[in-house]
């Protein structure tokens, strides 16, 4: 299997935030879906494989390359949805698309007009003028129309409407159907990756906590629900997060198995959510510092 | 190179709405201050220039010039090379204005050549200072470098007027221009290039390491 | 074909599936060499990732239902009536099993259960 984004060491400094050491590998025909909460990185570290931001310390290849030259013409293979405007605001939808597409050896018209008429954009409209959807559509539009083998997007469901989000799934399962092309979407709705993501890299406050196939995760974490009077010291180390409330716990652990029959059927043991997995680990970091 | 071709053009799209207010521009200036070249070739150029860099930073749209498949450098390049057709662009407006101005009979003397050179070479100094601190300074700064060119182009108007007057020997170059004088115009022009290059290198030094 | 995957019933997506077409092929729904919709066809129509929907073939392939060519796709494996009808009984037994949990729960003797499964049998017949 091979990686067409491929970070190593990477390190930034910020103010007031910190990239610590970050490896990762996107593997080829796969979506990998990239969450964590807001501020944890996310758009850093797209932003680091579009060639915006430059680490401090590592490197970046795409497909394989980190020459700057090809690193660059690569670029002509992604897709990119970023998760504000990046168009010229003053431009008509038309205009914006006929001032990009040269710079695309495989621009396809007949594909953007579809698309574009499959999401009712409206051609002669100011980008400024759109809602925020619409504006993701465009791109989303721009980002299908040059024959892209890797689409990145960060944060493409924020701002759409649940019907649209159904749509934007169905598109990126489409375009899944060529086992060359890989996807890679932030988000911090998790809802979204739970039914199509093949792998999750879960990132929190500038660390990756893990990078896993989605499947394992159900079998690795497990959510347990008991009363309060198993949670002594003991009990406690075992949660990577806990919540208490005045009739009981929940709170998620790692060693499923080991966990399962350690409560046995003193306590409820499900298979948590993304959401839960990410709402706790977040909570349990919080406590630690 | 072709990318140079579509970015350039792309400014051209961006600035179009700029190049509508020229017609009133020069038809009111025309009317008023005929002999000020500097108001017609040289202030034109610049504002062409400060409207298309301007617009690249208002937004983010850096981020996108910078997800298209170009290396950084081919985007200064192109920024460097529209300095070209601005200057054409304006040099032509100057004529037009020039002939218009003849035709009524507004005038009967022939075009300052040498002048309007001058100023054309002068829009080039400019530009070459301007576009180093535009990269530099990215969106936040670009305001106030604007503001601070828009106040040098002004100024240069009654500069240029004391210049004259301090090297009449310059006044009278513009004036007549001899053959003998051909070597220190040479080593001007040759002078401007290198200042160009020299400002394109860390222009683009500057922009490849930025984070956008 | 018909699958229906339900994302909260805690049983994973992809044994939902393996179970699924396991009961059309042991029921003589789905017959050999019938060709199944590819990978990522079935991600795509069911909504989940490619790896659940490979994974449920992989499971499918290694008990023998299906078989995969490489360039061609899956299709449902021509084993033979013998081995299809060890693997119903299996799921028979199965069933039987459940049956008399269910009963210990309720307390039933060997006998109650003998009788009703009697009364059941005949019935149908």
């Amino acid at each position: 299997m091979s990686h067409c984004i491929e970070m190593k060491q990477i390190s930034k400094d910020y103010d007031r935030f910190q990239l610590h050491q970050v490896n990762l590998g996107i593997q080829e025909g796969y979506i990998t879906g990239l969450i964590g909460p807001n501020g944890a990185g996310k758009t850093t570290l797209i932003r680091m494989m579009m060639g915006m931001v430059h680490p401090d310390k590592g490197e970046v290849k795409l497909f394989g390359e980190e020459d700057q030259l090809k690193l660059s013409r690569n670029k002509a293979r992604i897709g990119y949805v970023s998760d504000e405007n990046i168009y010229y605001e003053q431009l008509t939808v038309k205009q914006m698309k006929k001032v990009l597409a040269p710079f695309y050896d495989r621009w396809d018209e007949d594909t953007y007009q579809k698309y574009e008429a499959q999401f009712k954009l409206p051609p002669g409209k100011k980008i400024k003028d759109l809602s925020k959807g619409m504006k993701i559509k465009f791109s989303l539009a721009v980002a299908l129309s040059h024959g892209a083998d890797l689409l990145i997007m960060d944060e493409p469901t924020s701002g759409l409407d649940p019907v649209f989000r159904r749509e934007l799934l169905d598109l990126l399962s489409e375009h899944i159907q060529d086992e060359r092309k890989t996807i890679l979407f932030s988000t911090h709705n998790t809802t979204d990756l739970d039914r199509i993501a093949d792998y999750i890299v879960f990132i929190n406050d500038g660390r990756i906590i893990f990078h896993e196939m989605k499947e394992a995760l159900a079998e690795q974490y497990v959510l347990v629900k008991g009363g309060k009077e198993l949670l002594d010291r003991d009990v406690r180390r075992m949660f990577v997060g806990v919540r208490e409330n005045a009739h009981g716990f929940e709170g998620l652990a790692k060693e499923r198995s080991d966990v399962e029959r350690f409560f046995q059927d003193n306590a409820i043991c499900e298979t948590p959510t993304l959401e839960e997995i990410m709402y706790f680990t977040v909570k349990g970091s919080a406590v630690h510092v | 190179m072709s990318s140079a071709f579509y970015l350039i053009r792309k400014d051209f799209v961006l600035i179009k709405r700029m190049l509508l207010l020229f017609i009133p521009y020069y038809m009111i200036m025309g009317y008023t201050v005929m002999d000020q070249y500097t108001m017609f070739t040289l202030f034109p150029a610049m504002l062409l220039l400060i409207n298309g860099c301007t617009l690249d930073v208002q937004q983010n749209n850096q981020r996108f010039l910078v997800s298209l498949p170009l290396q950084r450098q081919d985007i200064v390049r192109a920024k460097y090379l529209a300095l070209f057709p601005y200057a054409l662009l304006s040099f032509c407006c100057t004529l037009v204005l020039y002939a218009a101005a003849f035709a009524l009979g507004k005038i009967d003397t022939p075009p300052a050549w040498r002048e309007i050179a001058l100023m054309l070479l002068l829009f080039l100094v400019l530009a070459s200072l301007y576009l180093p601190l535009h990269y530099w300074l990215g969106q936040k700064g670009t305001q106030i470098v604007n503001f601070i060119f828009i106040m040098l182009i002004m100024l240069n108007v009654s500069a240029f007027n004391k210049l004259l007057e301090w090297f009449p020997a310059a006044g009278e170059w513009i004036a007549t221009g001899s053959a003998d004088h051909v070597l220190p115009v040479i080593l001007l022009i040759l002078a401007c290039m290198i200042l160009i290059y020299a400002s394109y290198l860390i222009s683009s030094r500057i922009f490849i390491k930025k984070d956008i | 074909m018909n699958l229906l995957i339900s994302s909260t019933s805690g049983e994973p997506i992809y044994a939902q599936i393996v179970g699924q077409i396991r009961q059309m092929i042991l029921q003589g729904e789905l017959v050999s060499g019938t060709p199944l919709p590819s990978i990522r066809q079935l991600a795509k129509e069911l909504q989940i990732s490619v790896i659940t929907s490979k994974r449920a073939y992989e499971e499918l392939e290694r008990e023998g239902l299906i078989n995969s060519v490489v360039g061609k796709g899956s299709f449902v494996s021509g084993a033979d009536p013998e081995f299809i009808r060890e693997q119903r009984l299996r799921v028979m037994e199965g069933r039987l099993k459940e049956v008399i949990d269910e009963s210990r729960l309720l307390g039933m003797e060997y006998a109650e259960l003998a009788e009703m499964l009697k009364l059941l049998y005949e019935e149908e017949a």
